[in-house]
């Protein structure tokens, strides 16, 4: 197999920040090669390096053994270097077509031909097996069929690499073997790609090569078939993770939220949550698990406040809360750490002190009077920055200047440290490095060891199956299947995850 | 001890060098039509100073600015776009006369007062109708605004057209307010009245709110992120009212001082432009309640000297909307490019050790 | 008072709403370039107002109207120049640029009339269009009177529609503005230059405001007076989201904007004894009316306002 891609010593800072530091990657032609690193490690980095959306700062690229000299992610694709990113480059109110054929004006024609497209669009599309209907509005399909537009999209314009960036992330385990299909069925036909991804198994399961990241380095490049996945995990943190600390014995207390035949509308009247019922005792956690889009969202905000329910009632230590607003919701003393960071869970202008008061702002003894007390709200900071390990420049700086993972750890502050009697923690590690996921995984485990009822909302089963005490499958809006930690089944819950029973 | 900082000198060197520039970018428009822009500037920079009256007329000037320019930084730090000073500001202008005129035999206290909160009130319900339809409609503050504007515009020329006409009914203006309505004047001999001091007074109750109380931190925190506010058990609907409201309510004041220290009476088009003038000071004085004030001064300076600059060497006196409109643009983008700028200047520093 | 709804009278009133609603079709027009590519312009106003004044210079000085139509377009381009290189480029608060990108247009057409007529009590008067009867369309009867005995800007704004329909929804072109507008970071990740899309619709935008100013000046006037666009801009970024981003919409809701301002005219020439004050007013809150009408912001191009960081 001759080589297709070498990239040699790229580097790239952001500020002063070295993203990529002599990072070395060859890409032989058929090959399926893993990029495995954790969040940050400089993975997204170095392809859009590659696709020209960076410039780098030092280092060369040679493609088909001619150098590079990348000014935009068109001369990128005109080579045939093709890029799915982890969240799609999409345009929702476009159709199908407008989206595969957009910015294609040069070779194509200034007029659209429609008919013409069309048809060599379907070709390929037939060619490795994918069905896709041109005339959709994007919007409107499933996430599986919405990555099938993006690849025909890539094939289109005549990808001869192909960079995939975590494409597993929104898929269930079904839809991803038949993801790992397709791309075994184009290295054959002698398509290189690049998975970026940081899942063990996915790299030794369908990558014949992997190189693995960390701080923006590469650590190892090594056959997948010459290790193993933890001799993967070392290369890819540096260290042995630590196993968490767990009291042996704990106790189950009363009920703390007790959800009945529980269903919300979304705006269309689409039932986004389907009469679920679910129990959550005080000193556990129960962990659901599903895709991404099944109700995890909705189910986390109707209990909270923040959308109304259509039907069913939601008790909080035996109170109805069904009808609640979030303001009285939030005083009664629920903890939530919510999916987006950046879009609920903290105002990024604001200072790490002014976010971990965020609830409390008006509060003795953060209020006198009037006016605010600094002197009661610096202490406050201080605390909660100490005891939680935040880094920060200081408690002034905006939260818009924390990396990802301290700014969950300063939304973890707020929300526990309060000794919630419920605390709805929805993918509470998405986005964060392994150090600051294991803090957060430990202050969990510490919540419901002091008594909270914990309700984990999570895609990643790993984390599931870590945390929780019990576990309940949600699926298009129902609950499909709950079970003990004992009988935890990887492959069960797959496919329940799928919608099988 | 704390460092020398470049930085922070650099946020400051930003608006100075926009000025600069925007006087020397006029200076090529004023070699276009033959004059020398020495001269020009000559008088437009120490035509101020030439005698007390005129060096009192900057305050004058710079006073409504103060308080339209507050208004919009208080929008504009809740997340609004409130473009509607200048009609805010002819409704509390509208109500300032009215009860100039009914209350104007009261004691001055007492009608004064009358009128500064009437003008409020007015103020406050021509802000809190765009908000209204913002928060409950999602109607673009902007449009609504503006369109307001031009609907203040034209009541008031309905206003001394009709119903509040001077009693010899000759020209299209109100009779005078009461004497006791008019606003004391601070320095003898000129027209500089207690209104700035109260535009200025109002400039730090403004900070106050807006930063050391949980008041202004909520509303902050719905226009920074309304999501996020809202996760925290804020009502989005009711701070953006209230918001909008206050800023009405901020340019309203504009109004009172306009008519009870000004003009004494409501007449068509005074004050023009006075609202979008506090927008230019609000931007230059990036949107902080101490630096609206100075480039409120500034402004007023610059229109008080433009007025000596058409006297003397007689360059149309617009040529200051000109450069006024150069600052804003100059400093914005001063803004903009700076973090660029310290990134370059951290990077070298980084070099050199 | 009783005859004021005869038919010469609607004819009348019709022509002269197509005829009012042409200056707020060309600023909206190009409003929707711009808006489409994801740049809120509230420049329209100010860049009519240059337009206006421009068209006037031109004609002034050459005596040819269609010659100072050009440098209005011209004009038109250049401040939107200006407006592109602070939003697009240095990518600074668009609403803000656009009120300041307003005081600037002010500021230049106040002060340079001046400076090349001098201080003037009675505005100066240049040559101006006048109404092109098209042959046997025009013959009509009702329907010839009102469509086709305009003024040939009126035809070119009228073209503009189904040529800008055209564009955005049959080329690449257009699907590469709409793309930019929608998802600019999508666009980038496919070759689309997203910052010369936007700087080339702003300058569109810019040529029709400069256009629906000249029209102003030109075809419904024959001179330049300070402020004569009072809020006509404003109203064509109002027609923009009246329209919902659509050429066919934005039409329509010019058209509306026109008859108001017709209907106001004609009712405060006929003395129906309501002051004409509130006349005046009625276009600004037909508008308010339509902005708050069109619940929330479902069909706005998704990245209007925001600029585009990689």
């Amino acid at each position: 197999m001759n080589t297709i891609l070498r990239m040699v010593s790229i580097s790239k800072y952001f500020g002063t920040l070295a993203a990529n530091e002599d990072v070395n990657l060859e890409v032989k032609k058929g090959e399926i090669h893993s990029l495995l690193g954790e969040n940050g490690a400089g993975k997204s980095t170095l392809m859009n390096v590659l696709y020209g959306l960076y410039q780098p700062d030092k280092g060369e690229i040679f493609f088909e053994d001619k150098k590079l000299n990348l000014r935009s992610s068109k001369d990128a694709i005109d080579l045939g270097i093709g890029m799915i990113h982890q969240h799609f480059m999409l345009v929702p109110v476009h159709t199908v077509l407008e989206n595969i054929i957009m910015g294609m004006g040069k070779e194509k024609g200034l007029v659209i031909k429609e008919e013409k497209l069309k048809k060599e669009i379907s070709e390929i599309a037939k060619k490795y097996g994918m069905e896709i209907s041109l005339d959709s509005k994007v919007g409107n399909l499933s996430v599986g069929q919405q990555q099938r537009v993006e690849i025909v999209k890539a094939l289109y314009r005549g990808a001869k690499l192909l960079i995939m960036d975590e494409p597993t992330a929104v898929l269930t385990p079904q839809e991803t073997e038949e993801l790992f299909t397709t791309l075994k069925i184009m290295a054959e036909d002698g398509m290189s790609i690049i998975l970026i991804t940081h899942k063990l198994k996915e790299v030794m399961f369908v990558c014949d090569r992997v190189t693995v990241l960390r701080d923006g380095k590469v650590t190892k490049t090594i056959d997948t078939k010459d290790t193993n996945e933890l001799e993967l995990a070392r290369f890819m943190i540096g260290r042995e993770l630590m196993p968490i600390e767990r009291k042996q014995e704990y106790k189950v207390g009363e009920p703390i939220l007790e959800i009945e035949s529980l269903s919300h509308e979304g705006e269309k009247g689409e039932k986004s949550l389907n009469d679920i019922s679910l129990t959550v005792n005080s000193g556990e956690v129960l962990g659901i698990a599903g895709v991404d889009g099944n109700g995890q969202k909705e189910l986390a905000e109707v209990i909270v406040g923040l959308m109304k329910a259509s039907s069913g009632t939601i008790l909080l230590d035996g109170k109805d809360i069904t009808e609640n607003t979030i303001e009285e919701i939030v005083k009664m003393g629920v903890g939530y750490i919510p999916e987006d960071r950046h879009k609920r869970g903290l105002i990024l202008d604001f200072s790490v002190s002014e976010n971990l008061i965020l609830k409390d702002y008006y509060k003795k003894p953060y209020r006198k009077t009037l006016f605010f007390d600094f002197n009661v709200i610096n202490k406050h900071a201080d605390d909660m920055i100490s005891k939680y390990s935040i880094k920060t420049p200081g408690r002034h700086a905006e939260a818009k200047k924390l990396s990802g993972g301290n700014q969950q750890k300063v939304v973890v502050a707020r929300e526990i440290h309060k000794l919630p009697k419920l605390l709805i923690a929805v993918q509470p590690t998405r986005g964060v490095d392994i150090g600051a996921t294991e803090f957060i995984h430990q202050e969990i485990i510490k919540a419901k060891e002091d008594g909270a009822a914990v309700l984990l909302i999570s895609t990643e089963l790993s984390e599931i199956n870590y945390l929780s005490d019990r576990i309940a499958v949600i699926y298009k809006g129902g609950i499909v299947g709950e079970m003990d930690k004992s009988d935890f089944d990887e492959n069960r819950i797959g496919l329940m995850m799928a919608g099988a029973n | 001890m704390k460092k020398f900082d470049i930085f922070q000198l650099l946020k400051i060197l930003i608006p100075i060098a926009a000025v600069f520039l925007a006087l020397l970018l006029g200076s090529v428009l004023l070699l276009f039509i033959d004059v020398n822009p020495l001269e020009a500037y000559r008088y437009l920079i120490f035509g101020n100073f030439t005698n007390k009256y005129n060096t009192a007329e900057i305050f004058v000037k710079s006073t409504p600015i103060i308080l339209t320019g507050l208004a919009f930084t208080f929008a504009f730090r809740t997340g609004l776009f409130n473009i509607g000073g200048e009609g805010q500001m002819f409704a509390g202008a509208m109500a300032a006369v009215f009860v100039g005129l009914k209350t104007g035999h009261l004691s001055p206290f007492l009608t004064i007062s009358l009128s500064l909160i009437g003008a409020i009130i007015a103020g406050a319900i021509w802000g809190l109708i765009p908000g209204f339809l913002k928060g409950i409609f999602g109607s673009s503050e902007i449009i609504v605004t503006i369109m307001f504007n031009y609907v203040a515009l034209y009541l008031i020329s309905y206003l001394v057209d009709k119903p509040l006409r001077e009693s010899i009914g000759f020209y299209p203006q109100t009779d005078l307010i009461g004497k006791n309505a008019f606003l004391p004047y601070v320095v003898p001999n000129t027209r500089l009245h207690i209104g700035f001091v109260i535009a200025v007074i109002i400039s730090i109750i403004v900070y106050i709110i807006l930063w050391k109380t949980p008041f202004g931190y909520r509303l902050r925190a719905v226009g920074f992120n309304p999501d996020g506010a809202e996760y925290s058990g804020m009502s989005i609907k009711k701070s953006i009212i209230i918001s909008m409201a206050i800023s009405g309510a901020l340019a309203g004041v504009a109004g009172f001082t306009e008519i009870n220290g000004i003009h004494h009476r409501l007449l068509d088009n005074f004050s023009k432009n006075v609202g979008f003038d506090g927008i230019a000071a609000a931007l230059l004085g990036s949107a902080n309640p101490a630096g609206v004030v100075v480039s409120s001064i500034l402004l007023g300076m610059l229109q008080t000297g433009s007025n000596s600059m058409q006297r003397g060497v007689g360059v149309p006196a617009n040529i200051v909307s000109i450069i006024q409109a150069m600052i804003i643009i100059l400093v914005l983008a001063g803004n903009m490019l700076r973090p660029k700028l310290e990134l370059y200047m951290r990077r070298k520093e980084k070099v050199i050790e | 008072m009783k005859d004021i709804f005869n038919i010469t009278f609607l004819i009348a009133l019709l022509s002269a709403s197509i005829r009012l609603s042409v200056p707020i079709l060309f600023a909206a027009l190009g409003g929707m370039y711009s808006e489409k590519s994801g740049v809120v312009n509230i420049g329209l106003e100010g860049m009519m107002l240059v337009g206006a004044f421009a068209g006037v210079v031109g004609s002034y000085f050459t005596g040819s109207y269609w010659i100072g139509t050009i440098v209005a377009v011209l004009s038109g381009m250049l401040i939107a120049a200006l407006f592109a290189l602070i939003t697009v480029k240095i990518k600074i608060n668009q609403i803000v640029s656009g009120v300041a990108i307003n005081l600037l247009a002010v500021g230049i057409t106040s002060f340079f009339y001046r400076a090349l007529f001098g201080i003037t009590t009675v505005p100066i008067t240049v040559n101006a269009f006048s109404p092109v009867s098209i042959p046997i369309l025009s013959d009509i009867p009702i329907i010839g009177e009102i469509l086709f005995k305009q003024t040939a800007l009126v035809y070119i704004a009228f073209i503009l529609v189904p040529i800008s329909h055209y564009i955005f929804y049959k080329t690449s072109l257009g699907l590469n503005i709409r793309t930019v507008g929608e998802h600019p970071m999508a666009a980038d990740t496919v070759g689309i230059p997203v910052e010369k899309v936007r700087t080339a619709c702003v300058l569109i935008s810019g040529a029709l405001a400069g256009l629906g100013g000249s029209f102003l000046s030109l075809g419904q006037f024959n001179m330049f007076v300070d402020n004569m666009v009072s809020g006509r801009g404003f109203i064509a970024v109002a027609a923009v989201i009246f329209g919902k981003w659509s050429p066919t919409g934005v039409l329509m809701a010019s058209l509306i904007f026109g008859v108001a301002d017709a209907l106001q005219i004609r009712i405060q020439m006929s003395g129906v004894s309501i002051p004409y004050q509130f006349l005046l007013m009625f276009p600004y809150i037909l508008t308010v009316v339509a902005v708050t009408g069109i619940v929330g912001r479902t069909t706005s191009p998704k990245a209007l306002g925001t600029p585009y960081e990689k």
